[in-house]
């Protein structure tokens, strides 16, 4: 599988996750202004009071005479009727008449809805106003009206008054301090989402599930501290020797980073298993070590004819761009947390052409 | 573990289709689990979802490239800012608020699928599962429909249950009218059509038998002409796939007949929609169009959102006045297909869909199985005028085909296992 920016395992992600706690940080702070701030200027906008629901229930009968109407026929005359007392033209007819028959101007009238119970012939007239006085009123004025005028607004049927407002509900508006909590509530989700995002398209790589899946062909050691280090180096020289002899050694140690800190770990090996090898390092930037047993290179030898016999162990820089040593035995250091997805392919496809390469892969944790 | 996820995701796609109608469906059962209410669908996802992050976290962990999760994630954002909105403009409790947009979270479906359904033969399993449950299910439907003609009942007709139209109708066969569960076998008709692409040459003939069925089902009982349409184009495009193959020639032959003749088709179907019987309901969408298309910047930034159903039934189904057309002319944001995503969620709506769009197409792009990603997008396109597919009945299939296609964007071609070894 080839590794690419989008390639991710959920081990990754919530480690990048974690590194991204300062995109966490500044996004929830600005967030919490931001969405705190608008929800002060609404709290100062809104009016800022209860409303309350008052409901009356009618039965209406569709036949005066007294038959009785059932099934589909009953349930078209119900919705029709709940579609007429719903209907624009009924509610302006209302407005205007409300003013004189119960002076309630239509300002001060907010809403109300038509509703009927499932299956019944009961038509539900809820008010809904700032004071419980008047959403009683407008529910009984309405409720008085179907009754009453049933000529005209019953389509000849009848209709009684089951229940005459005495259902009151008060609707409390949010309290100010729980829009508050809930906007720090959103802020926090969405502060993680954002970190979750920078954690997706950052490129280092967190799991080494991910390199153990991308080289499944090569060896992968797991090395947590310079002790491990040491024992794998010890591991890959050892069957490198056996794979080509002492002194062809050629091995090419990829690297990542912009200064290595183990290579006195790698001579201390190399010392330690008696074998007298060239160590070099290929790098075009300035090094700090001084190690006399070391041979320095330029980067553009690593292309220079004649110079890509130079044998032994070689150190490559690949911190900037990707390069690549002659010879068949590999060795990739990658670190957890630096080493990005884009060098890795890269250097997978570089080495994928080299014919019989023997790739091993050193992973920092 | 495998088997135990097989077995729930099965239960869950049981209960998309009420247990193929059998048991009476009561006023609570129908809040819980119906054609409209997903709450314990929903519920169902999200227990399996933590079930298995806890106890099967090493098949979560596997390496992937996900191609829509940030997508997902910009829809999380989205519902949630719009929640926010709503809370605010309404003065609503945050529980109302949540109450009238629990569907939004079947969201967790894309995630439960995506990291734990994710081999071929979790793949496989379940398009199957879809594509068997949908004949099943259309051959107890169509067997009920004739066996009503002799006053035999024995599926949930209630009002809760299908509800079905005692009215005859179709060309032929006068069958009673069938049309809810038309949303799920039309989506089981898709998915075979897609199994059979992806794994070629595998129970040929089920497959092919499983589309008759449903295909049957639309035509003959459920009476949804959209469905009839969508149906037929996508089984057509699956025969000029086939064709594709052995004879390249006959298939761009037939394919530039058919775009000759569709310019003859096309006008007479319109005309089926707006002339005739149909011309009540198609006046009646126009006019629904044109007043959520007023609706779109209700609240400023989004459209109307989440508000109370019960105190805002006016301003979510219409100002009542088509009372004058028929007895119940309510009008339904379900009904405007993705214009309704528009009207709900306002600007964001717009950039939910562009999104979505922006990663359809480069999937399609970058997808080796171009022929399901086309009959993929050809379903989205047909669905998009009037079956928007986040309504409550098929937000359910619209995560199950994001799954669809993240999992065969970055899938070479199926083969078999047996022949690749």
């Amino acid at each position: 599988m080839n590794l690419s920016i989008h390639s991710h395992t959920i081990k990754s992600l919530f480690k990048g996750l974690s590194k991204a706690w300062w995109v966490f940080v500044t996004t929830f702070v600005a967030l919490v202004f931001i969405l705190g701030g608008l929800t002060y200027l609404h709290n100062q906008k809104k009016v800022g009071m209860s409303t309350f629901d008052v409901t009356s229930k009618v039965i209406i009968m569709p036949d005066s005479n007294g038959d009785s109407v059932d099934g589909p026929a009953l349930q078209v005359y119900v919705n029709t009727e709940k579609e007429i007392l719903g209907s624009e033209k009924f509610n302006k007819y209302i407005s205007k008449n409300m003013k004189q028959d119960i002076h309630i101007n239509s300002d001060q009238f907010l809403n109300y809805s038509i509703n009927n119970p499932n299956g019944t012939a009961v038509i539900e007239i809820t008010a809904t106003s700032t004071t419980e006085k008047n959403a009683s009123k407008i529910s009984k004025y309405i409720a008085e009206l179907v009754a009453n005028d049933s000529l005209d607004v019953l389509q000849g049927g009848e209709a009684k008054i089951i229940d005459y407002g005495s259902k009151v509900v008060e609707n409390t508006v949010q309290s100010n301090k729980m829009l508050y909590v809930f906007a720090i509530f959103i802020a926090f989700i969405l502060s993680i989402i954002s970190a979750f995002i920078k954690a997706y398209y950052d490129p280092r790589i967190y799991d080494h599930k991910l390199i153990v899946n991308t080289f499944s062909d090569s060896n992968v050691y797991l090395v947590r501290d310079k002790n491990q280090l040491k024992n794998s180096f010890m591991k890959i020289l050892r069957s490198s020797i056996v794979m080509e002899n002492i002194e062809n050694l050629d091995v090419a140690i990829s690297y990542f980073e912009k200064e290595p800190d183990y290579i006195p770990e790698v001579l201390e090996v190399i010392n330690k298993m008696n074998i007298s090898v060239d160590v070099n390092k290929f790098s075009d930037a300035e090094t700090s070590l001084d190690e006399e047993k070391i041979k320095n290179y330029s980067l553009d030898e690593l292309y220079t004819f004649g110079k890509d016999k130079i044998s032994g162990i070689s150190f490559v820089d690949n911190s900037i761009e990707i390069n690549i040593k002659n010879g068949i035995i590999h060795v990739l250091n990658v670190h957890e947390g630096q080493t990005t997805k884009k060098q890795i392919a890269e250097i997978y496809d570089e080495i994928k052409q080299i014919k019989n390469a023997n790739l091993f892969v050193v992973y920092f944790k | 573990m495998a088997k135990f996820n097989r077995i729930a995701i099965l239960f869950i796609v049981i209960l998309q289709v009420s247990f193929f109608s059998m048991m009476t469906t009561t006023s609570s059962l129908f809040l819980i689990n119906s054609y409209v209410y997903k709450t314990l669908t929903i519920f169902l996802i999200t227990c399996l979802l933590l079930f298995n992050l806890i106890f099967n976290f090493n098949k979560a962990n596997q390496i992937r490239k996900y191609h829509f999760l940030i997508m997902i994630f910009g829809w999380i954002v989205i519902y949630i800012i719009t929640m926010w909105g709503s809370v605010l403009y309404y003065d609503q409790s945050i529980l109302t608020t949540i109450k009238n947009s629990y569907i939004y979270i079947m969201i967790v479906l894309y995630f439960l699928l995506v990291l734990f359904f994710d081999s071929n033969k979790d793949f496989k399993f379940i398009l199957s599962s879809f594509s068997f449950i949908g004949a099943i299910y259309s051959v107890i439907l169509i067997i009920q429909a004739i066996l009503e003609k002799r006053n035999i009942i024995f599926l949930d007709f209630g009002i809760y249950g299908l509800n079905p139209i005692f009215d005859s109708f179709g060309p032929m066969l006068h069958l009673i009218r069938i049309a809810g569960p038309a949303d799920f076998i039309s989506f089981a008709l898709l998915l075979t059509v897609i199994k059979q692409i992806y794994f070629k040459n595998k129970h040929q003939l089920i497959n092919f038998l499983c589309i008759i069925i449903d295909f049957l089902y639309i035509v003959f009982v459920s009476g949804t002409r959209m469905y009839m349409i969508l149906d037929f184009v996508i089984i057509v495009f699956f025969f000029l796939t086939l064709l594709k193959k052995r004879f390249p020639a006959l298939m761009y032959g037939i394919l530039s007949v058919s775009l000759v003749l569709s310019t003859i088709v096309v006008p007479v179907i319109i005309n089926l929609f707006t002339s005739g019987e149909r011309k009540l309901s198609f006046d009646i969408r126009l006019n629904e169009i044109k007043y959520y298309f007023g609706k779109i910047f209700y609240n400023n930034w989004f459209g109307i959102g989440f508000p109370d159903a019960k105190k805002y039934d006016q301003l979510l189904h219409g100002p009542n006045n088509s009372y004058v057309y028929m007895s119940n002319g309510k009008y339904f944001v379900e009904d405007v297909g993705a214009m309704g995503i528009v009207v709900v969620f306002g600007i964001l709506g717009i950039i939910g869909l562009l999104w979505f769009a922006y990663k359809v197409i480069t999937a399609l792009i970058i997808s080796k199985n171009r022929d399901i990603m086309l009959v993929i997008i050809l379903y989205l396109l047909m669905t998009i005028a009037t079956l928007s597919l986040v309504d409550p009945q098929r937000i359910f299939y619209l995560f199950v085909l994001i799954y669809i296609m993240e999992f065969i964007v970055k899938k070479i071609p199926y083969k078999n296992l047996e022949e690749s070894q």
